[in-house]
């Protein structure tokens, strides 16, 4: 990304201030992040209707109390196999732009205060094609958190290309 | 019929109030552009809705008062209190008028004319008193010492002297003569002018009317007026006490005086004013759409959790539990249904208010029309129908207008006299479409283009594309209209039908022909419609198609096929041959089968033969937009929600079709 946020060289109690709460979930061995602002809700993961010629990681549509949503999935669009369905599969409603999308997880776990003053750029070891998912990295305490760019994981304008 | 009427009252009463509501927030701000433009168009679209309801009086009024707007936003002239008070009076009228047009029809008013006059002159700067201020007016506020007490009986006075009239008959000196037997309570200046052409420059058409209490017998004023005027026409009548309101300043509010036409019995405006306020109770109310869309979710939700609670049910559950959930579906299915019929109505709904004002206005016109209506079944939202009502009016009325030519010209261009506007609604491609089609004159694009170059769009060099031209009669300020009528032609009707359409997240269009006629296409989204659905099942996803499409259903295995090339199966249904498509094929599942069911679809007379597994039976969709938060699915008009909430998608047949035969006339071309 290009981005690049100074690394503060500040005290840790001033970091507070520059501090957003992210949603934060294991995918994988990763732990990764999306800002909570965006998200609108959690809910349990329903079966999405399949749609036709759709590309592979939209999983279907599902109806959020009268609207259609798609259903994307995490692992899928990260190029990783999928998991099954269980008991704490979740999808995450998200909010970008002006259209609302679920965000199929494996799992959510924690919201979490991130220091935005000390997310460094993602190290180039993603392929170049995940890596505009990614906002950056941030160590926060043990854990090293990914966070994601829900807006180039929708990516509406690429849906709306296939579809024209 | 009598929803269309309340409809009008509804929306008369909304605009009505709009009115007042703007010109109270100008009057109590600065005059700002945007609200005046409001003001302005509360008043176009409410004498549009009047002239197509037939209440002639209060268009003519509401026209009188644009008029008067019109200035106001041309010149941005202040809103003086006085004019405002004279503006929220014209409302309080049209709100009376609008009161009595319920028992009484089409009712005009006597004092409309006297405010208009008093708004023209506020704005013009005059002072506003007695209507004509150069006429000779005594002040009736001061009535001689000599008055007689306010109990002398009243009388109303029409004097219209001779047309002859000269210098030596003095109306003023006559009503000040009056003065001097009593009281003149209120004194109007009454015109019956004449067009210009029957117009006699030396006569007289001006008269007055006067409340003049007075303890003297009618016979002797009548002699006194007769006296001073020869040949002039007078009539007195007695005025009621009681109903006559007590003497008021020099301003006469219009809303306090009488009719001239003195029935006792008939209530005056101003009581008619005040039972406004309490008769106005109507029988529907008007809710918000984000009301009903929230009622509608949940109703949604509680659709979804009823079908969870009786896929719930097993042999465990006892029957008084059985019998509970039993009635609760019934009542949520009922409750659905309703609330769902809340937002849908026919398209007649709206188009049926048109046929009356096609007539009237071709009539003031002069022109010939044959108005046609197409497809005033298909249902629709009606947040979306009331929304298309004030761009339907203005496009059919451009269309008589500027389009349909006059009869001797259509008949020198070969056209029959008759001109045609064909308005119709259809639904396709997950959206609703209504056209106003005319076979008139067509837009003149090099008038437009002069217009342009006029307003400074574009130079004198600049030869822009005709779709760029048909644009800028969608810009605000834009008229090509010759002159100000009341039809169209303020340069506010195009402008204002671009801005509602596109409010609806709609778009509109114009395909023209020089000569043979223009046509408008509105698009409007599909937030919410509802339809017969059928279900279709291939593998175990289900689809829905319109019902309106299906024709018959076939066993597959009774029909007889074939395939060009290989690949381009046909079935033949009673010896003519259908393309074929395999739904499993083009919702990209595996498919190799050679039995299930042929559903024959048909839409704007060409078929196809959909090969499905079975059918899932028929129910009631609502068309849900796929765009809204994800993108539009090619071969999809949309998507419902079913009774357990899963989703399924609704096939767009008009593509399919053409998709069917597009690819089968590819192949023939190539054989």
């Amino acid at each position: 990304m290009t981005t690049t946020k100074p690394i503060a060289e500040t005290t840790e109690t001033i970091a507070d201030v520059n501090a957003e709460k992210y949603l934060v979930f294991q995918i994988g061995n990763e732990t990764y992040g999306v800002p909570l602002l965006q998200v609108q809700e959690i809910r349990t993961y329903t079966p999405a209707t399949r749609v036709p010629n759709a590309p592979h990681y939209v999983l279907g549509v599902i109806n959020l109390r009268g609207n259609i949503i798609a259903v994307i999935d995490a692992r899928t669009r990260f190029g990783l196999p999928p998991l099954p369905d269980d008991e704490s599969t979740v999808v995450v409603v998200a909010q970008v732009n002006d259209k609302i999308f679920g965000l199929r997880l494996d799992s959510v776990s924690d919201v979490m205060d991130i220091p935005l003053d000390q997310v460094q750029p993602t190290p180039p070891i993603a392929s170049e094609a995940t890596q505009r998912f990614l906002n950056g990295v941030v160590q926060v305490g043990e854990r090293v958190v990914i966070l994601l760019n829900l807006r180039e994981i929708f990516d509406i304008d690429a849906l709306n290309h296939l579809a024209a | 019929m009598d929803s269309l009427i309340q409809l009008f009252y509804d929306e008369a009463n909304e605009m009505v109030e709009g009115m007042e509501q703007v010109l109270l927030a100008l009057e109590s701000g600065e005059p700002d552009p945007e609200t005046v433009n409001a003001l302005f168009r509360y008043a176009h679209s409410f004498k549009g809705n009047s002239a197509a309801m037939g209440f002639t009086h209060l268009s003519k009024f509401t026209h009188g008062l644009e008029s008067a707007m019109e200035s106001l936003r041309k010149e941005q002239r202040p809103l003086t209190p006085e004019l405002a008070t004279l503006m929220l009076q014209a409302v309080d009228l049209i709100r009376a008028l609008l009161e009595r047009s319920r028992t009484e029809g089409d009712v005009g008013d006597p004092t409309s004319e006297t405010l208009l006059q008093q708004i023209s002159a506020a704005l013009n700067g005059e002072p506003i008193q007695t209507p004509a201020p150069s006429e000779p007016s005594p002040n009736a506020s001061e009535p001689n010492g000599d008055a007689p007490e306010p109990s002398a009986p009243q009388y109303r006075i029409f004097y219209q002297p001779a047309p002859t009239l000269s210098a030596e008959h003095d109306p003023l000196q006559l009503l000040n003569e009056l003065q001097e037997y009593g009281q003149v309570i209120r004194c109007r200046f009454k015109e019956q002018i004449p067009p210009v052409a029957q117009l006699k420059p030396d006569a007289c058409y001006g008269g007055w009317e006067l409340v003049y209490a007075t303890a003297f017998e009618p016979a002797i004023v009548r002699a006194l007026l007769e006296l001073t005027a020869e040949g002039a026409e007078v009539r007195i009548e007695p005025v009621q006490q009681a109903s006559e309101p007590t003497p008021v300043a020099a301003t006469p509010t219009p809303a306090q005086t009488t009719p001239p036409e003195p029935a006792p019995e008939t209530p005056s405006v101003a009581s008619a004013t005040a039972a406004a306020a309490t008769k106005a109770d109507s029988q529907s109310i008007r809710v918000s759409t984000e009301k009903i869309d929230a009622l509608m979710n949940l109703v949604s939700e509680i659709v979804i959790a009823q079908s969870m609670l009786t896929s719930a049910q097993n042999a465990d559950t006892d029957e008084r539990t059985r019998a509970a959930i039993m009635q609760m579906e019934r009542h949520v299915r009922d409750l659905h249904e309703r609330v769902m019929a809340i937002r849908l109505l026919p398209v007649s709904y709206l188009f049926n208010r048109f046929p009356r004002m096609v007539r009237d206005t071709a009539a003031k016109l002069g022109k010939k029309v044959n108005f046609e209506i197409e497809g005033e079944e298909t249902e629709l939202d009606r947040t979306l129908l009331e929304s298309l009502s004030d761009p339907l009016t203005h496009l059919i009325r451009n269309a008589i207008d500027h389009g349909i030519e006059p009869p001797d010209v259509r008949r020198q261009q070969g056209k029959p006299e008759t001109g045609t506007i064909k308005l119709s609604a259809y639904q396709s491609e997950g959206r609703i479409y209504i056209e106003v089609r005319d076979d008139g004159k067509g837009i003149d694009t090099e008038r437009v283009r002069q217009k342009a170059i006029q307003l400074g769009w574009i130079t004198e060099h600049d030869s822009p594309s005709d779709e760029t031209l048909y644009d800028f009669i969608f810009q605000p300020g834009f008229s090509t209209a010759q002159q100000v009528s009341d039809l169209s032609g303020r340069g506010v009707g195009m402008d204002v039908v671009k801005r509602n359409v596109e409010s609806l997240g709609g778009s509109i269009s114009v395909q023209s022909k020089r000569g043979e006629g223009s046509r408008f296409l509105l698009r409007v989204p599909l937030t919410l419609a509802i339809m017969d659905g059928l279900g279709l099942t291939v593998a175990d996803e289900h689809y829905i198609t319109p019902l309106t499409a299906v024709v018959e259903a076939f066993q597959y295995e009774s029909l007889q096929h074939t395939a060009l090339f290989d690949q381009h199966e046909m079935v033949n249904v009673r010896g003519e041959f259908i393309p074929l498509v395999r739904l499993r094929q083009f919702v990209g599942l595996p498919d190799n089968s050679q039995d299930g069911l042929v559903v024959v679809l048909e839409q704007e007379g060409q078929q196809i033969a959909l090969l499905i597994d079975s059918i899932a039976g028929q129910q009631q969709v609502v068309l849900k937009s796929l765009e809204e938060n994800f993108t539009r699915v090619p071969g999809f008009a949309g998507a419902t929600i079913l009774g357990d909430g899963r989703v399924a998608l609704i096939l767009d047949v008009s593509d399919l079709i053409r998709r069917a035969h597009q690819a089968s006339e590819r192949l023939t071309a190539v054989a």
